[in-house]
């Protein structure tokens, strides 16, 4: 009996989850444009594959995408965990106010705030060129997307903006759930601020900084938003990503064979730091009860 | 090795009065143990001492130093805690080692100084676990060990015994007294069990309602309870109290059924009281039952009987009050059947029902 | 034993079920109603009743419906002018005809590219939730090409169609065969310039990309804060419609007599170079590589540029003094042409067509001359604006008195060009917008972009 309770969730995962995969694995090996009907369609082996490998434009996503990412990541788990123990050290009461305050950026949708960073990055009338033209660093306003190192890192920016208070939220739950006597344990036993923040806190809020980690560079990976919004993928393809390709070949291009082929190596590129992340938390986890 | 002082500390909390001007000493080596039923104060006392909370007013002293307004980490004290919080991410060893490397002993001192603690504590063999590696038992070793290695001015203990099980507790109870006659460093322990405040304690410091009721060594506090509190608090089972009325002019107490007449002692302490309502208090081992009636004993009626093997502990009835009074385990008796309860004037306690002091009280 | 083999059997049919189920195409999202096709008919039942009384029931069945869908962008439910919102009026006039047709808005996203790719979605399924549809002309070639599109001249009526400008109608067929009519709006890109300036140092309009230059150079002596040229040139779709005007100026087309790639030829290098140029001496800002159309409008007519290229629907507001601060010191002419180019403007026409998949052709077909005729396009004039593509609009006094600046986009409507012409527009121009925006930004050079730019074109254009 207990089967038929596992249905609804079986065919749930089987209809949305592995039907999909495995149908973009099968497209993947076939030439087809405007069409799906694999059936009838030519064979051509790992020749998709062999295009999206030699994709100058894809390995300069590819890069773009990663570099993006390890550096959103980074900033983002810096602040947030700034974030997260500058609430958490506040009085109880206030803490909800802030993890209020905290959550706003991250519930704007992404298109909204790129509209809004377009606007702060804006040469006439964005904030940040006033800013650096007021402290008479710069004689006019830097080209914060048009620049291709500054377009990369202005995207960072307004990313890291956005997903560091998410960061914080989840790392504030962490600190939460450490029990308060092992903190006065350590203050007891001696240890000052920074030695208790590095020996204590920080060890035991380690698996939830590795699970936050890992969703937020899954999430990374899957930009799209901030670079369309912001740049449109500009200039040239400096700021192009990896999920933009998947979608262009499907839907703009209707090639469905090289799309496949493309969503199968990005989706073999996310399994892999999946795989390499679970590891490392499940050794993480095993000391909590 | 140092002495505590606690001068007049108050800790306000909104509505709530947690430690209401509480000025006492913890003697140096000796172990005093704060006891009271839970909300008490005394784990707030505890922690004002261990620097986790601010005393809203008052001062505290370790040996000659001011430390309210010190923190924890510099205020030399180790806290063994009722979770035991060991750092769940380190070994044992590092766990004891710890309070070492925050003060930053050099590494060779360090591991000396573990193995020794794990020495003193059999835990040598359990160096390299985690703490989700251990039992109970070993748990609270570990904690203990790292209360010692690091030579502390004093510990403090809140409640530690109280996540074993009772037959553990026994043992555990036992070779912490030993290891604090050791080592000699002042002990300043937390618990709500009467009994185990008892056996451990060179002094104890019993607390109600952020408030000291008494202070004394434990056989003091059995013997010269203060006030009814301590009275009822301390001793199992508690002493039996009973409503009775002071009649100057029969010299004696007047209760429901009986009357019981008042030797020279009493009649001094009762001068100069007026006729009125007193509590008579009596424990239940300074009870003498018997099954005939002799002069000057109370009529009553036996209610329940627990036989706890040496003895019977047994449930009287005086009118509509119980009494709880012992007889030897092979006394025949049923229940309903008429007892006669025999009141040793040495061991009667009497208390002002306004202010509930204790009569034969001297300050 | 026997339960158990029931339950393979249930398991089973779920997952055929569950595989059938994935097959369906993906559905677009921003359908505002869900379109349902009823079988309509009229029902008499005739009900037995054994006692004494024979009773007739009449059900009365509502009259034979008919739901046509058509999708379109979120400005059908907005005039900007003294008229009814389009399809407001749109709905009118069709009741009153046609009182059983109703018309039901599939709401489509106002980015063309989602636009387009919803609607590519649905064609490939060979789904028929879309029976009337508005296109724009650069989708023509690949819809028409797959045969997404119902070919219209013998079934329009050819007194009809008489009525519209044949330069128009070109950007709607395909290998001859007309497959949209329109355009009922349509945008085109022309040069705008500050007329007071111009004046000022006593310079004519200008004709070439020179005299841009050349003026700039003039005016800015004095006036070095100003900017030269702005245009919008994120990398987007605007950036090759925007280009185009450019390759056509100095004289490039998009592809040789063979069908081979023109894009790099000598006049279409010249051609980026120059736009390069612009940026790197600072005649059209860096900036602009990141200006959408609204970022560009608002530089010029907020009195910071001289010259600015974009679409006339800047007409509509460019003397409202709330919104403009230069009201009456703007000129607008057709982009410039290099001599040997052509004064060349990009046509954003859009124009509405009929599906080939949909269930109710006949009933669409009459909607489209509906909606073709007089009334409505003098609607969309009066809502939206020009440019329509029947000739009475024009003549029409209300649109005349309406559209104070009818004569100056019909001067530059005549300069419009075809859209490149192929049926994998999305994917070459997705090629291009990266191409150029790589040269404009500096990063390869403008000869490197377009030889690597139709070398990929060539192939995707030759296919497997």
């Amino acid at each position: 009996m207990a089967v038929l309770f596992i249905i609804p969730a079986l065919i749930f995962v089987t209809l949305f989850m592995y039907y999909p995969i495995v149908q973009t694995f099968i497209y993947s090996f076939f030439s087809l444009h405007r069409t799906a009907d694999w059936l009838n369609a030519q064979f051509v082996g790992l020749q998709n594959y062999i295009a999206v490998m030699k994709s100058e434009a894809f390995r300069g996503a590819f890069g773009f995408t990663l570099y993006y990412t390890v550096m959103t990541v980074a900033f983002e788990l810096a602040i947030g965990l700034g974030m997260a123990i500058a609430t958490f050290s506040v009085h109880p009461r206030l803490r909800g106010i802030l993890r209020a305050v905290l959550v706003v950026p991250w519930a704007i949708p992404p298109i909204v705030s790129a509209m809004l960073w377009r606007w702060l990055f804006h040469a006439d009338a964005g904030i940040f060129g006033y800013l650096l033209m007021a402290t008479g660093l710069v004689s006019r306003p830097p080209a914060f997307l048009t620049d291709p190192t500054l377009a990369v890192h202005s995207i960072i920016v307004a990313s890291v903006w956005k997903n560091a208070s998410m960061m914080g939220i989840l790392l504030l739950a962490g600190l939460a759930s450490i029990p308060q006597d092992i903190y006065d344990a350590a203050k007891v036993d001696g240890a000052r601020t920074w030695f208790r923040f590095r020996r204590v806190t920080l060890p035991l809020l380690l698996p939830t900084i590795l699970v936050t980690v890992l969703f937020r560079s899954l999430w990374a990976l899957r930009m799209f938003e901030e670079s369309y919004g912001l740049t449109g993928g500009g200039p040239g393809t400096t700021t192009d990503t990896l999920s933009t390709f998947a979608y262009k070949y499907f839907f703009t291009y209707a090639r469905f064979g090289v799309g496949s082929a493309y969503a199968m190596v990005i989706f073999l590129m996310v399994v892999m730091v999946a795989i390499v992340y679970v590891n490392r938390v499940k050794g993480n986890l095993r000391f909590k009860e | 090795m140092s002495e505590v002082y606690v001068e007049e500390v108050c800790k306000q909390y909104r509505e709530v009065q947690a430690l209401d001007n509480i000025t006492c000493t913890f003697e140096d080596g000796q172990l005093t143990v704060l006891v009271g039923p839970s909300g008490c104060g005394k784990t707030t006392l505890l922690r004002t001492i261990a620097g986790l909370i601010e005393p809203t007013s008052g001062a505290i002293y370790i040996g000659k130093r001011r430390v309210d307004g010190v923190p924890p980490w510099e205020r030399n004290i180790a806290m063994v805690f009722q979770s035991y919080a060991l750092y769940p991410h380190m070994t044992v060893f590092k766990n004891i080692a710890f309070p070492l490397e925050a003060t930053r002993t050099p590494k060779d001192e360090i591991k000396r100084r573990v193995v020794e603690t794990a020495r003193i504590l059999q835990i040598e063999n359990l160096l390299d676990r985690k703490p989700r590696e251990l039992s109970g038992g070993q748990m609270q070793r570990v904690a203990l060990g790292r209360a010692i290695v690091r030579k502390p001015e004093v510990f403090l203990m809140d409640e530690p015994l109280s996540n074993l099980d009772a037959k553990l507790r026994v043992v555990m109870r036992a070779e912490l007294k030993h290891l604090q006659t050791q080592l000699g460093v002042t002990t300043i322990y937390v618990t709500h069990d009467q009994a185990e405040a008892m056996t451990l304690a060179d002094k104890l410091i019993v607390m109600n309602a952020g408030r000291i009721q008494q202070i004394g060594r434990p056989e003091e506090l059995y013997r010269h309870p203060r006030n009814i509190f301590v009275a009822g608090f301390i001793g199992s089972p508690p002493m039996n109290f009973i409503e009775v009325q002071y009649d100057p002019t029969a010299r004696a107490l007047v209760g429901t059924g009986f009357q019981y007449p008042l030797g020279p002692r009493w009649l001094d302490l009762l001068r100069n009281r007026p006729a009125g309502t007193l509590i008579l208090g009596i424990r239940p081992e300074s009870i003498q039952v018997s099954n005939t009636p002799s002069p000057g004993v109370v009529p009553a009626s036996v209610y329940v009987m627990e036989q706890l093997g040496r003895e019977i502990l047994l449930d009287v009835k005086i009118g509509p009050q119980t009494l709880r009074a012992f007889v030897p385990a092979d006394t025949r008796l049923q229940m309903g059947q008429d007892v006669w309860l025999q009141f040793h004037e040495d061991a009667l306690y009497l208390f002002d029902p306004e202010t509930e002091v204790s009569l034969s009280w001297k300050e | 034993m026997k339960a158990r083999s029931i339950f393979r059997m249930i398991l089973a049919g779920l997952l055929i079920l569950a595989v059938l189920t994935a097959c369906a195409p993906a559905t677009p999202q921003v359908v505002e109603k869900v379109v349902e096709k009823p079988v309509v008919q009229t029902v008499v039942v005739t009900k037995e009743v054994p006692v004494e009384k024979k009773v007739v029931e009449t059900v009365v069945v509502p009259e034979k419906r008919t739901q046509l869908s058509f999708a379109g962008h979120q400005y059908f439910n907005m005039s900007f002018g003294p008229a009814p919102a389009p399809l407001e009026y749109m709905r009118q006039v069709v009741a009153e005809k046609y009182p059983n047709i109703d018309i039901q808005l599939i709401m489509q996203p106002l980015d063309a590219n989602k636009w387009h790719d919803n609607l590519t979605t649905y064609w490939m399924a060979k789904d028929p939730t879309v029976d009337l549809l508005y296109v724009v002309g650069y989708w023509i070639t690949e819809f028409a090409e797959a045969g997404w599109l119902m070919p219209l001249d013998d079934k329009v009526d050819p007194a009809l169609l008489a009525k519209y400008d044949p330069a128009y109608l070109d950007i709607f067929r395909h290998n001859g065969k007309l497959v949209a009519l329109g355009p009922a709006w349509g945008g085109i890109g022309g040069l705008y310039y500050r007329k007071d300036l111009l004046e000022k140092y006593g310079l004519k309009p200008p004709e070439t990309y020179d005299d841009i230059i050349a003026a700039c150079d003039t005016i800015r002596k004095d006036n070095p804060d100003l900017g030269c040229w702005d245009w919008p040139a994120m990398r987007n779709v605007v950036l090759v419609n925007r280009w185009s005007e450019f390759l056509h100026g100095f004289g490039g087309t998009y592809f040789n007599k063979d069908g081979t790639c023109a894009m790099n030829s000598p006049e279409a290098v010249n051609a980026l170079e120059f736009m390069t140029m612009l940026f790197k001496k600072g005649y059209t800002p860096q900036e602009a590589l990141s200006w959408k159309e609204e970022d560009a409008n608002v530089r010029f007519v907020s009195g910071q540029t001289i010259f600015f290229t974009g679409r006339q629907d800047l007409l509509f507001w460019i003397d409202d003094p709330a919104k403009s601060k230069i009201v009456g010191k703007w000129g607008f002419i057709p982009n410039p042409a290099q001599p040997g180019g052509r004064h060349a403007g990009f046509p954003e026409f859009w124009a509405f067509a009929v599906s080939a998949y949909s269930d109710n052709p006949e009933e669409a077909l009459k909607v489209l001359e509906l909606w073709g005729s007089l009334p409505t396009m003098k609607n969309f004039n009066l809502a939206w604006g020009p440019i329509q593509g029947h000739s009475d609009v024009y003549t029409d006094p209300d649109v005349l008195k309406a559209n104070p600046n009818l004569p100056l986009i019909e001067e530059i409507a005549k300069t419009a060009i075809p859209p490149l012409p192929s049926a994998n527009y999305g994917e070459i121009t997705d090629l291009l917008q990266a191409q150029i925006h790589s040269a404009l930004s500096g990063q390869i050079s403008p000869k490197q972009a377009l030889d690597d730019a139709c070398a990929a074109i060539d192939v995707i254009e030759k296919g497997p």
